[in-house]
């Protein structure tokens, strides 16, 4: 370790990486939220959730590009189709492997992942795509190339992370469904109908994988393995929070952008993705209960 | 008419069955303790009057009405709280909102009322409305649940194992609040592991073994029984 040169420590916190990291760290807090939620209540992991991600970004892409609609509407059709699309697969598929055990549900997910995509290569080819707009030369703020998609993501990101916090904190339906999250069997003591809330969740936690397949495709491109791909760092911030817990997977999913931003200072490129695992494997041996988990019982 | 009367139910888990025909009634107001050594099916039975699990025969009628087959999400809006022996209250959640999903079945009218009367009756969690419940004590956790459980005014408090793993201090203000919510009229039906301290508090009590009900008395009649005393009183 000899020789550590400051100038590198330096760069390793350069602005422009930072900012790149808190766009990337934007979306997999979105993503990460999405999918905790659904785990919370329906305790399976969804492989399919990336695929969901990858549905609302091609939905909102043929409402912005075949049909002209601006991209703001093209978002929501892409939420709401992604809300509606969640809940229609769990009751053609999921709710039928529901009393089964999660490995069960794990693998039928995986299933529902395979012909999701393939869909997608179907109806809209296997290259990639890109949302319309001009390709723009980036503006420099402090010497920081920030791009107005970039922007958006981050703004549209907090507004989404804000709106689910009021939705779990506030209201009565929010509190139920962390409640159920909880203890399913004390929620229908309580009189709560776990079913219809399982409903609410799938289409929350539908919309809220649209909208980041949405950011992910504005960020990059869009293409039918876009969300697949991202699963490793998506799923890394959920269990880095501690599975369940919304807080914590929004906190793992910026600490995993941001780190595996700054990475590329260190490690070449292409390792990138390695880095949320990295993050996953330090958080389990060191704090398996999640950032916010304390050691219960 | 009794309040609540299970007659003859069978009820188990899965292939196995715990319950081989129980008979048991709570009357208005009533306090009952169900007593009985491990195994003897004293949960089993709290969980198939609460909807939890299915009676494979027999009746659970509450209130002259049959609610044998009714499920647990529908059980509360019939008059009865169940309060189970672990996870009675949801952990993640602050006080204040494990008393709003109390009251669930609740219009949101009547919500302030309500809980006013529980901060009442266990001042403990006026003092900390916003803290997360898993972080109390265990005593102000058992507070808690039977509040949340209260928050509808049931006409029957299912209480299972209410004094486990508590200090003995604590025993004694659990047993408290359970006598004074059934002096203000609520019928409760109680299993305990602490036997002698559950039948001296009760109006009647009964005897649990292998599944099936085998003696019922008064508390006192229970308590000064010698056969009672040798088998499950550990005397």
């Amino acid at each position: 370790m000899a020789g550590f040169d400051p100038q590198f420590v330096m760069a390793a916190f350069d602005p422009q990486f930072l900012w790149n990291g808190l766009v990337v760290g934007s979306i997999i807090a979105v993503a990460a939220l999405g999918l905790t939620l659904i785990f919370g209540i329906l305790n399976f992991i969804n492989i399919a959730y990336g695929d969901y991600m990858a549905v609302g970004a091609y939905f909102a892409f043929a409402a912005n590009t075949q049909y002209d609609l601006p991209i703001v509407v093209a978002a929501l059709i892409g939420m709401v189709v992604m809300a509606v699309g969640a809940l229609v697969v769990d009751k053609l598929v999921f709710e039928r492997f529901r009393s089964r055990s999660a490995i069960v549900l794990l693998v039928v997910s995986i299933g529902v992942a395979f012909v999701l995509r393939n869909l997608i290569r179907i109806v809209w080819g296997t290259g990639s795509r890109r949302f319309s707009g001009p390709i723009e030369a980036a503006p420099q703020f402090f010497g920081i190339r920030v791009l107005p998609d970039q922007v958006a993501i981050v703004v549209i990101s907090v507004a989404i992370l804000g709106g689910t916090y009021l939705l779990l904190r506030r209201t009565r339906i929010g509190i139920a469904m962390r409640a159920a999250s909880d203890d399913t069997d004390l929620a229908r003591i309580r009189g709560i109908d776990t079913e219809r809330l399982v409903t609410y969740v799938w289409l929350v936690g539908g919309a809220i994988a649209g909208i980041a397949g949405i950011l992910l495709g504005l960020d990059a491109q869009i293409r039918p393995n876009m969300g697949f791909t991202a699963l490793i760092p998506i799923f890394a911030a959920v269990i880095l929070g501690g599975i369940g817990d919304p807080i914590g997977a929004v906190a793992g999913g910026y600490a995993i952008g941001i780190t595996q931003e700054l990475s590329v200072v260190v490690i070449p490129t292409e390792y990138k993705p390695a880095i949320g695992l990295l993050l996953l494997i330090i958080g389990l041996l060191s704090k398996p209960e999640g950032i916010f988990g304390e050691a219960t019982r | 008419m009794s309040l609540l009367e299970v007659s003859n139910v069978e009820s188990g888990y899965g292939d196995v069955l715990v319950l081989h025909g129980v008979d048991l009634t709570v009357e208005d107001g009533e306090m009952v303790s169900v007593i009985g050594p491990n195994g003897a099916g004293k949960s089993t039975l709290l969980k198939t009057v609460a909807g939890l699990l299915e009676a494979r025969t027999g009746t659970v009628e509450f209130a002259g009405e049959d609610i044998t087959d009714t499920p647990a999400e529908e059980i509360i809006y019939h008059g009865i709280c169940y309060v189970p022996q672990t996870t009675n209250i949801f952990g993640n959640l602050t006080v204040i909102e494990n008393l709003k999903m109390g009251a669930w079945a609740l219009e949101d009218a009547a919500f302030e009322d309500r809980v006013e009367r529980v901060y009442e009756r266990f001042p403990v969690l006026e003092d900390r409305p916003n803290q997360r419940a898993e972080t109390m004590s265990g005593g102000q956790q058992q507070m808690l649940a039977m509040g949340a459980a209260l928050m509808l005014d049931p006409d029957l408090l299912i209480l299972d194992e209410p004094s486990a793993g508590l200090a003995p201090r604590l025993i004694d203000d659990v047993f408290e609040k359970i006598r004074d919510i059934n002096d203000s009229g609520t019928a409760v039906l109680m299993v305990e592991q602490n036997a002698r301290r559950a039948l001296r508090e009760a109006d009647r009590g009964v005897v649990l073994e292998l599944g099936q009900d085998r003696f019922e008395g008064t508390g006192e009649e229970l308590l000064d029984s010698e056969e009672i005393a040798e088998l499950y009183l550990g005397s």
